[in-house]
């Protein structure tokens, strides 16, 4: 092999290799020969609390230092829903969800996915409360706010207020979605919780209910 | 048993397509041009293109934005396009001339013993490096970038240890949060840090750390993959869209070639199987590690034939030999080997004028009653050209050299033999004396074929004395493979030295008194 004619293939080669790594940098790669949609039911929100308060006196508060004299004190647990799903009257997911967290004390967290066929289909999502849970400690055990200088009225509202916005987050006791749907092949059907509204919604790529 | 064999044959099915590879190579570029011989070299002078065309793409990246930004970038032709081909086309090659370094330490048994560390540093820098890839891929927030976040979530959320599953945050029911893209901007960017570390720690055992490729090679490979950045431009892939499952995604097999496999899998076999590997790659310097007899023992020093001179303190590749005070009141300092930096190597032996240091049986002076013996049993050597031959690279091929006329003699290294050797050779009367070397960027002792060719020709202790005839003698690098190449270097001595003179014959030539020692040394 003369001078010129190994260079020649040298720069070739050096060129060719160059070539196969920049077409294994963008080479397609096959995820699914199936054309199936899929039902994602994904979700995050703060459930109901299943609770014991106790309204805490004034002597109580007394033997606290200041920074925690907290006149209601609630201790429990995040309740527990069922989340059942149904795709034209087939059971896709029937089971219990509940707080996140070693404690579960967390927002629920819902992430299913469920594939499925193209077309038209009656879609049903419910989500039921399995606890029940005790009326909040502000309707059963309101304090007077006058506490001898224990709690400041102040406080005592901003406590209130906590109480309620904590409430107010919270899931409803139940959520439903029952409708027809339609899913177009390799795409996705969001079923999730709108906070603002407080009810399930059904979402896609073209944004429409 | 049966694994050892079963290994030893795994091996040797690998060794092949890779010797013949190097083969093609050398012929094409010439050892010095051989990539596969700076595979090491190569993916650090990636890692500093990475850092350069990183820090430019950078300064246009937008978390709050990140496929419009990239898809901005690579729209500009001319300050964008270019740069961030270049940085991905940088990035795969970084990946495969890892693979090759890794692969050729495996093979070339040097991956156990001293080299413990700069073997885990390696598997270490590996797994950064992969991890590195995939922060990269999702900060552009494509299709490809999408499947990875996905794909990683999935996995990641398998361990007990975060209360919100991170798949959630790609759900589709809001957006990614900012602080997601943020998070992997950062990780993005730190990671370089830790490999910089990781890398000092690879080479922290090794003494003059060659880090980058000759310039020639560095210019070429850098110039090859920009023309290829410019000629055929990176596309963009479409935008990560949680509504739509596609059928497939432009990827880049070399960070992901796992995608296909794990996505088949449940998140716990895919620990599992990450841990597996993770740990076999770990274990390789206890699984490589020869047995018994067969495990390479420290280089030693006589204390008595030691002069102090430093010369194998500067010559040893792993900096494992220092000097020290004498304890029997001679003035003079002492090496001495470090018995856990020590890797065996035999470069001393060859470093040491009175022969005082070096591996039992592999020392200069061993060489010299070796060799004595061997050409004691024949009178006349006229005709008779000895060939030096490294064992591991052009001494395999010791039968053809035979064939052709040769004398060959193995040797460990290149680099082990001790100029007494090639000296007594040529004063009995042999034609001459050819040194078949491994490439220098391909010796497994790294520095061996540079010293030898030093003391040969440029006065290094311990030298080769000027009263040897030169034009006796030929040194060549040659690969393994190249056979060719070694029976050419073996044919074109011949022929050069039938046109000299007979050479002046010593039945028992008397060395320097420098290079061999009167007595038998004690105390080895």
């Amino acid at each position: 092999m003369t001078p010129g004619v190994r260079r020649a293939v040298g720069g070739g080669s050096a060129l060719g290799a160059a070539l196969l790594l920049a077409w294994l940098s963008r080479a397609p790669m096959r995820l699914s020969s199936s054309e199936a949609g899929l039902i994602r039911v994904a979700w995050s929100a703060r459930p109901e609390r299943v609770e014991r308060c106790v309204t805490r006196t004034d002597e109580e508060l007394r033997d606290v230092p200041s920074h925690m004299r907290q006149r209601v004190v609630c201790e429990g647990r995040s309740a527990r829903y069922r989340l059942l799903v149904r795709r034209d009257g087939e059971v896709l997911a029937d089971e219990v969800v509940t707080g996140a967290g070693a404690r579960q004390d967390r927002p629920i967290y819902v992430l299913r996915e469920f594939p499925t066929r193209p077309g038209a289909m009656r879609l049903e999502v419910s989500l039921q409360r399995l606890d029940s849970v005790a009326p909040g400690p502000e309707r059963e055990a309101d304090g007077d706010g006058q506490a001898a200088g224990q709690t400041a009225p102040d406080r005592e509202r901003r406590e209130r207020q906590e109480r309620g916005r904590r409430m107010g987050e919270a899931m409803p006791p139940a959520l439903s979605l029952s409708a027809e749907q339609r899913i177009g092949a390799r795409s996705v059907l969001l079923i999730t919780y709108d906070p603002e509204s407080r009810v399930l919604v059904a979402r896609s790529a073209d944004g429409s209910p | 048993m049966a694994g050892t064999t079963l290994a030893h044959r795994l091996a040797t099915a690998v060794r092949r397509p890779l010797a013949a590879a190097d083969a093609g190579l050398n012929r094409l570029y010439g050892w010095r041009g051989n990539p596969l011989y700076q595979s090491g070299t190569i993916a650090v002078a990636m890692l500093l293109v990475l850092i350069a065309t990183g820090l430019w793409l950078l300064l246009f990246y937008r978390v709050g934005a990140p496929y419009e930004s990239v898809a901005r970038l690579t729209g500009n032709l001319w300050t964008g396009n270019w740069v961030r081909g270049l940085h991905r086309y940088a990035s795969d090659a970084a990946l495969v001339a890892t693979a090759v370094h890794a692969l050729r330490m495996l093979l070339q048994r040097r991956s156990w013993g001293p080299r413990t560390l700069a073997w885990i540093t390696g598997v270490l820098l590996t797994g950064v490096t992969l991890l590195l890839g995939w922060t990269g891929f999702v900060m552009v927030w494509d299709d490809f970038g999408r499947q990875l976040a996905l794909e990683g979530a999935r996995v990641l959320d398998a361990l007990p240890v975060l209360s919100e599953p991170v798949s959630r945050a790609f759900a589709g029911d809001r957006p990614v949060p900012n602080a997601f893209f943020f998070l992997n901007l950062f990780i993005h960017v730190a990671l370089p840090l830790l490999l910089g570390l990781l890398l000092w720690l690879h080479v922290s055992r090794v003494a003059r750390a060659v880090l980058l490729p000759p310039r020639p090679l560095l210019w070429s490979v850098v110039g090859v993959l920009l023309l290829v950045a410019v000629v055929w431009p990176l596309p963009m892939a479409p935008a990560a869209d949680p509504f739509t499952l596609p059928a497939s995604v432009p990827a880049d097999w070399f960070y992901a070639f796992w995608l296909p496999v794990t996505r088949l899998l449940d998140p716990a076999v895919v620990w599992a199987v990450v841990a597996v590997v993770a740990l076999g790659m770990l274990a390789v310097p206890w699984l490589t590690r020869p047995g018994g007899r067969r495990r390479p023992i420290p280089s030693v020093v006589d204390r008595q034939l030691c002069t102090g001179c430093e010369q194998c303190v500067q010559d040893c590749p792993y900096d494992a030999i220092r000097l020290e005070a004498r304890s029997d009141g001679r003035p003079t300092l002492v090496a001495r080997v470090d018995p856990l930096r020590c890797v065996s190597c035999g470069i001393c032996s060859a470093s040491c004028a009175p022969m005082g240091v070096g591996p039992l049986g592999r020392t200069g002076r061993d060489q010299l009653s070796e060799l004595r013996a061997a050409m004691a049993a024949r009178e006349d050597w006229s005709g008779q050209v000895v060939v030096f031959a490294c064992q591991y690279g052009p001494g395999t091929r010791a039968s053809a050299l035979a064939a052709e006329g040769g004398w060959v003699r193995q040797v460990d290294c290149a680099g082990n033999l001790h100029t007494s050797a090639v000296e007594y050779a040529i004063r009995r009367g042999v034609d001459g004396v050819l040194i078949l070397s491994c490439p220098p960027r391909d010796c497994r002792n790294r520095e061996g074929p540079v010293w030898l060719e030093q003391r040969l020709y440029h006065e290094r202790e311990a030298e080769l004395q000027a009263r040897v005839d030169r034009r006796r003698l030929r040194v060549a690098y040659v690969g393994g493979a190249n056979e060719d190449e070694a029976l050419a270097a073996l044919a074109e001595l011949r022929s050069a030295v039938v046109r000299l003179e007979r050479p002046a014959v010593e039945d028992e030539p008397s060395l320097d008194a420098v290079c061999e020692p009167s007595a038998p040394a004690e105390g080895i």
